[in-house]
């Protein structure tokens, strides 16, 4: 299956069988209505080819802490900032990976980048918002989002 | 004992795939990216299989993979891809370059002893020593 643009539903189900075999697999991640806000952590990809945009994956700090613990086999409090950055940065290249898959080729995904806050490309201003999910998963933000390039449109 | 190297530059992700292959009972080493794993390879004793990253910096796991197959010392080496492209043109053009299996990220331990078990290697390969049960990520 190819699809030329991505739909919520699309983006939650992967993103909700990723964090399930990655992070946390009892279904404890949930959708939880409108965004408010981003997180204090934000990895994003970038795909560039046959639809050119950027994937988000934003947490509190509480919450990227608790995934990298999940995911080192680690204490959350044992784990160096640079740690909970590395598994931000590959959860999103893992969601961006599965995603990218759905489109037509060429697509190409770029290593994934972490800042804190909500990281803005400069064609940010000007980028159409496909997708944007908020979950919850121990009682803490996780939101999700797809930015459609200006020249894409 | 299978030994096996683990090139991603994921910290995380080497500590999700070293525990699954440990659990299986092998010795594992890591390395952060494709030269840093070709300078091991060159200088280390073989590993009986590398698990190797598509997207790294320095060098990818495409170029690792030519390169390795390109070098008569490191012949008969067997690799696996372990990375989130999925799309079937990526998997040619990995398997073409080299790769002898491929396993899509996310994975499970279940999927990761199959595709080692294709190569006659790990817990589901007849006549290895297996120690134990695949740890979940």
């Amino acid at each position: 299956m190819t699809i030329t643009s991505f739909s919520d539903e699309t983006v939650a189900e992967i993103t909700k069988e990723i964090w399930s075999a990655i992070v946390d697999d009892s279904g404890s991640l949930v959708a939880r209505g409108a965004v408010t806000d981003y997180g204090d952590l934000t990895g994003s990809v970038d795909i560039s080819g046959s639809w050119n945009g950027t994937f988000y994956l934003s947490f509190s700090l509480t919450a990227a802490r608790q995934a990298a613990a999940n995911m080192f086999a680690a204490e959350a409090e044992d784990l160096s900032d640079d740690d909970v950055r590395d598994a931000v940065g590959e959860l999103i290249n893992i969601i961006g990976g599965n995603l990218k898959a759905l489109l037509p080729p060429p697509a190409l995904l770029s290593l994934p980048t972490v800042a804190t806050g909500l990281p803005k490309p400069t064609h940010l201003d000007e980028a159409e918002l496909v997708s944007e999910l908020r979950f919850d998963w121990i009682d803490e933000p996780i939101v999700i989002a797809v930015w459609r390039a200006p020249d894409d449109q | 004992m299978t030994h096996a190297l683990v090139v991603d530059d994921s910290r995380s992700m080497r500590s999700i795939l070293g525990r699954i292959l440990r659990g299986f009972g092998m010795d594992v080493e890591e390395a952060p990216d494709g030269r840093a794993a070709l300078d091991r390879l060159v200088e280390g004793e073989r590993p009986d299989v590398a698990l190797v990253d598509w997207h790294m910096p320095n060098m990818t796991g495409v170029e690792l993979v030519s390169e390795v197959r390109s070098r008569p010392e490191l012949a008969g080496m067997t690799i696996v891809m372990v990375t989130s492209e999925s799309e079937p043109d990526q998997i040619g053009l990995a398997l073409a370059a080299g790769a002898d299996e491929y396993i899509i990220k996310p994975f499970t331990p279940d999927a990761v002893a199959d595709k080692l078990a294709m190569l006659g290697i790990g817990p589901g390969a007849s006549g290895c020593n297996q120690t134990g049960e695949g740890t979940a990520p």
